[in-house]
């Protein structure tokens, strides 16, 4: 009797136990499938197809950076590009978010300034290198100015989208409970843009990182992308591509964070909370 | 204590007006528990939209305890059908229910006293850390119902609150609703498509008619007060009603007026009776 019950245990968990595991799985074939494209890596330069002069093997790639991961050089780098990235998405966000539960809540504010929006979003914020360098030089300015074109359009639609999305029901419930128009904004409103400012984070933090590496190499601001260009010009490929590597690191970094704040702000969201019911 | 007199609402779109409500007069009473039951689409939300001050008439008037009705009044609390997205994710339970009071500006200690009170009555005393997307769609819209009580409304709105939930689940809430009614003594104005819960809830039943809506008839409900799933439910007096009811909804949906024709109690007659054209040929052509 205990046995067969326990053979038959509750399949629910059971089910769950497997769904749990899934990650564990995927996470193992990750790193699996990120150790071939290293010994990949390793194995080309040493055939005759490329030569190890432009494509050095990745064990020389990773000790070049290792030693410079040694230097306060690469480290003074690093912080420049953080905090020029930081700086920049922070105050594209701040202007999204101001600038989109304004324009979001009146309708007509909305339509009025929607052609202007499609025309500025779409130009690409490379473009404007020449003029950040006419107004700013080379100032951490000039990096900003791309910086927050770039990612500011990316959370505003999402904001202006958010903002839209007030549930009917929801807003009347509000409005039948006495809810006054600032509680209705930070009770009703804020939560419900949020998942939508989030996305918009999550893909302007993406934009911003480029953008700031961009700006450092084209304008020579300090940075890790300043480094790419002066280890270019010294003909350096190895140290070239360890830099490259320490930005796609720096990418993940990005990345994984703002997720993991995804996953804190919004438990209580359909695509956070996961099977809970319905 | 609740009026609404010529109640009249038009909806204007696309060059085409759609009257939803035509002409409705009725009056609760302090204290009353009075179910409005209708033909579906016959505009019983448009009403309670109307009655709660969430939508403007085109023409008519609610007023409750003689002051008109242009806004949600701050002592008037309404239960939705759709709980799912009345209730807000990202609150608990407990925020809940203590969001309108938050706005009422009641001290802390008087918040608790509301909120604890009230989920004890809806039985979801236990509950109060949870988020409602963690509780059954029945315990959902206990929490609206909570959420309504503890707001301490003189009238207390419900726009078909159990047409979504299970049939079982259906009759607990029915019961809840009575209890609730008698224990905290409010005037309530519930909305339903459903003819048995109209009966077994209501001390008064108000049948309207299909749209453009009037008020096809105004049946007291003379059950004993004491209501019982079981012993109400198949009670002679009990079929009589209902059957009585369900007959003015078939006489509504084909486009008759009033009770006259069946010769059975209620109050007043339709409006506009025998010269009204039946819906079925009125929009055609």
């Amino acid at each position: 009797m205990s046995a067969a019950a326990d053979t038959a245990a509750p399949p629910a968990p059971a089910a769950a136990g497997r769904r749990r595991a899934l990650p564990g799985r995927d996470a193992l074939l990750g790193a699996a499938g990120a150790a071939a494209f290293l010994l990949l890596w390793e194995a080309v330069p040493r055939t005759t197809a490329v030569s190890a002069e432009f494509l050095p093997p990745a064990s020389r790639v990773l000790a070049t950076l290792a030693e410079r991961a040694a230097t306060a050089a690469f480290w003074g780098a690093v912080g420049d590009t953080v905090a020029a990235w930081a700086l920049g998405l922070a105050i594209a966000c701040a202007a999204a978010v101001a600038l989109g539960f304004a324009v979001g809540s009146v309708p007509v504010l909305r339509a009025y300034t929607a052609s202007t929006v499609e025309f500025l979003r779409p130009i690409p914020s490379v473009a404007l290198i020449p003029l950040a360098i006419l107004v700013y030089g080379t100032d951490l300015r000039s990096t900003l100015l791309l910086v927050v074109y770039a990612s500011f359009w990316q959370v505003y639609i999402q904001v202006l989208y958010g903002v839209a999305d007030i549930d009917p029901v929801a807003e009347q419930t509000a409005r039948a409970y006495g809810l006054g128009r600032w509680a209705c904004l930070r009770h009703l409103v804020w939560p419900t843009a949020l998942p939508y400012l989030l996305t918009g984070v999550r893909l302007g933090a993406a934009v911003a990182l480029i953008l700031t590496i961009t700006a450092q190499l084209t304008i020579g601001a300090p940075g890790l992308g300043q480094q790419i260009s002066v280890a270019q010009s010294s003909g350096a490929a190895p140290l070239v591509y360890a830099l490259i590597v320490a930005t796609g690191i720096l990418g993940v970094a990005v990345n994984a964070g703002v997720r993991a704040l995804e996953r804190r702000l919004l438990r209580w969201h359909s695509s956070v909370r996961g099977e809970a019911a319905v | 204590m609740l009026d609404v007199n010529g109640l009249r609402k038009t909806y204007r779109g696309q060059g085409r007006e759609v009257e939803a409500v035509r002409d409705l007069t009725f009056g609760l009473g302090e204290g009353e528990l009075a179910c409005l039951v209708g033909p579906s689409g016959c505009g019983k939300t448009t009403l309670l939209k109307c009655v709660s001050g969430l939508m403007r008439p085109t023409a008519g008037t609610v007023a409750l305890d003689g002051r008109p009705v242009d806004g949600p009044p701050p002592d008037m609390a309404v239960v939705f059908q759709e709980y799912g997205r009345s209730l807000f994710p990202w609150l608990t339970v407990r925020g809940n229910v203590e969001l309108p009071l938050k706005e009422k500006r009641l001290p802390k200690a008087r918040r608790r006293e509301l909120v604890e009170e009230s989920l004890e009555a809806v039985g979801l005393a236990h509950a109060a850390s949870l988020h409602p997307w963690e509780l059954s769609g029945g315990m959902q819209q206990r929490v609206a119902i909570a959420r309504a009580i503890a707001y301490e409304p003189r009238v207390l709105l419900m726009d078909e609150p159990f047409a979504a939930v299970d049939a079982q689940t259906r009759a607990d809430l029915e019961d809840l609703i009575r209890g609730l009614w008698k224990r905290f003594s409010m005037t309530v104005l519930f909305v339903t498509h459903d003819i048995d819960e109209a009966v077994y809830l209501g001390e008064r039943v108000i049948v309207l008619s299909s749209s453009p809506t009037v008020v096809q008839d105004d049946v007291r409900v003379d059950l004993p007060e004491e209501r019982d799933q079981l012993t109400t439910r198949s009670a002679p007096r009990f079929a009589e009603l209902r059957a009585l009811v369900y007959r003015e909804i078939q006489n509504a949906k084909n486009g008759d007026g009033g009770a006259g024709r069946t010769g059975a109690a209620g109050g007043p007659a339709g409006t506009d009776g025998p010269d009204r054209e039946p819906t079925a040929t009125g929009g055609a052509r």
